[in-house]
């Protein structure tokens, strides 16, 4: 029952756009919420990896720090299945605690040396730390926009906009001279609202 | 990158990046990069249009004396279209001094606040910073500082005065508002 219910939400969040159905998706969060404690219990003692999987994504999706610790627990053991770490690191990027920050950048730095194709999950990566923020975020922003990756530098320099302060006017000012101008379609598509 | 910094810059919206995005502009060839540049211009000359901006004067109902409470009114206007929210004054220099914050004053509008003082030194020329803060609709905070100089007497010297003067450095105005 517990668990048809996971798999019901974690496809629910997986196809809903928040911004266009607000009020169903605000739904499927009471909806969760009211089970929050239930997932964190189910998620520390499963073993089941494709439920754990659905459960990264209602936790992140139902924004209760309950699930935070159990999260960070995931993204710091570096025996845990890749892919569940990516989704716990973007998941605690939902969740906006700001002790999460450092375990992502960790990983953001693990991916990048052992992944073949990482750009892509990098951008996510960068996203989740940009969107709990804090100086911890924005000095590894400003750092990311002298990344020998063009596509790292042209993310960092987006999600840079929601941190507005001179350091960061002077560090996107000094990027309009950079060699890359502009990143690829796929890419820009996320960008364009 | 390029387009990316110059679309953030846009949307920060801070006008020192005003100059610098014009000159890119100039050896910029890359349409999209021009465009976005042109774009992130234009969103921040409406954002400074659209910003408070605030000046102050201060009047004063004669000399101040040393170790005596006495008023400064302090006139605090928004000659630009936004609002400033959150304004709050405080003060530097060898002076007691209390004045209260303003939640908001709308664009194009004035008021008046009293600021407390009781000088602790005497002189011709006692200096004291003012220090302002506030924030535009947008949450961005802004600051200025400026210096002012007060002439402070001792009571009996006061009451022969017939004109109090005050000394003013900066972007202040004085108003004298008279004698006591």
């Amino acid at each position: 029952m517990l668990e048809d219910l996971i798999w019901e939400l974690s496809e629910e969040f997986e196809n809903i756009d928040p911004e266009e159905d607000k009020i169903k998706y605000e739904r499927l969060r009471k909806k969760g919420r009211y089970y929050t404690d239930r997932f964190v219990s189910l998620f520390e003692r499963t073993d089941d990896d494709d439920l754990r999987g659905a459960l990264v994504t209602v936790l992140g999706e139902l924004g209760d720090k309950t699930a935070v610790e159990p999260l960070l627990k995931v993204l710091n053991n570096s025996l845990e299945d890749d892919l569940l770490r990516f989704n716990s690191a973007i998941a605690l990027g939902r969740l906006g605690e700001t002790r999460s920050v450092e375990s992502i950048i960790e990983y953001f730095r693990f991916t990048e040396v052992t992944e073949d194709l990482w750009e892509i999950g990098a951008w996510s990566l960068m996203g989740a730390i940009a969107d709990i923020g804090g100086d911890r975020a924005k000095s590894f922003l400003v750092e990311m926009l002298k990344h020998n990756s063009d596509q790292i530098r042209e993310a960092a320099s987006k999600y840079l906009r929601d941190f507005q302060d001179d350091k960061v006017v002077l560090s996107l000012i000094k990027a309009l001279d950079d060699s890359y101008d502009l990143c690829d379609g796929v890419l820009l598509g996320r960008w364009d609202t | 990158m390029r387009w990316g910094a110059a679309w953030s810059l846009g949307y920060i919206g801070d006008s020192q990046a005003i100059e610098p995005l014009h000159k890119r502009l100039e050896i910029e060839e890359v349409d999209d990069v021009r465009e976005q540049i042109q774009e992130a211009i234009e969103k921040i000359n409406e954002q400074m249009r659209n910003a408070p901006r605030l000046s102050i004067s201060i009047e004063s109902s004669g000399s101040l004396c040393v170790g005596e409470w006495d008023s400064l009114i302090v006139k605090i206007i928004n000659d630009g279209q936004g609002p400033a929210k959150n304004v709050n004054i405080s003060t530097f220099g060898p002076l007691d001094c209390s004045c209260e914050p303003i939640s908001i004053i709308q664009g194009g509008n004035s008021l008046r606040s009293k600021l407390n003082v009781r000088p602790l030194e005497l002189g011709r020329e006692v200096p004291l910073s003012i220090h302002m803060t506030f924030e535009d609709d947008r949450d961005r905070k802004f600051e200025s500082t400026n210096k002012i100089l007060l002439e402070v007497a001792n009571i009996n010297e006061v009451k022969s005065r017939s004109k109090p003067s005050i000394i003013v450095h900066g972007n202040y105005e004085v108003i004298e508002s008279g004698t006591r």
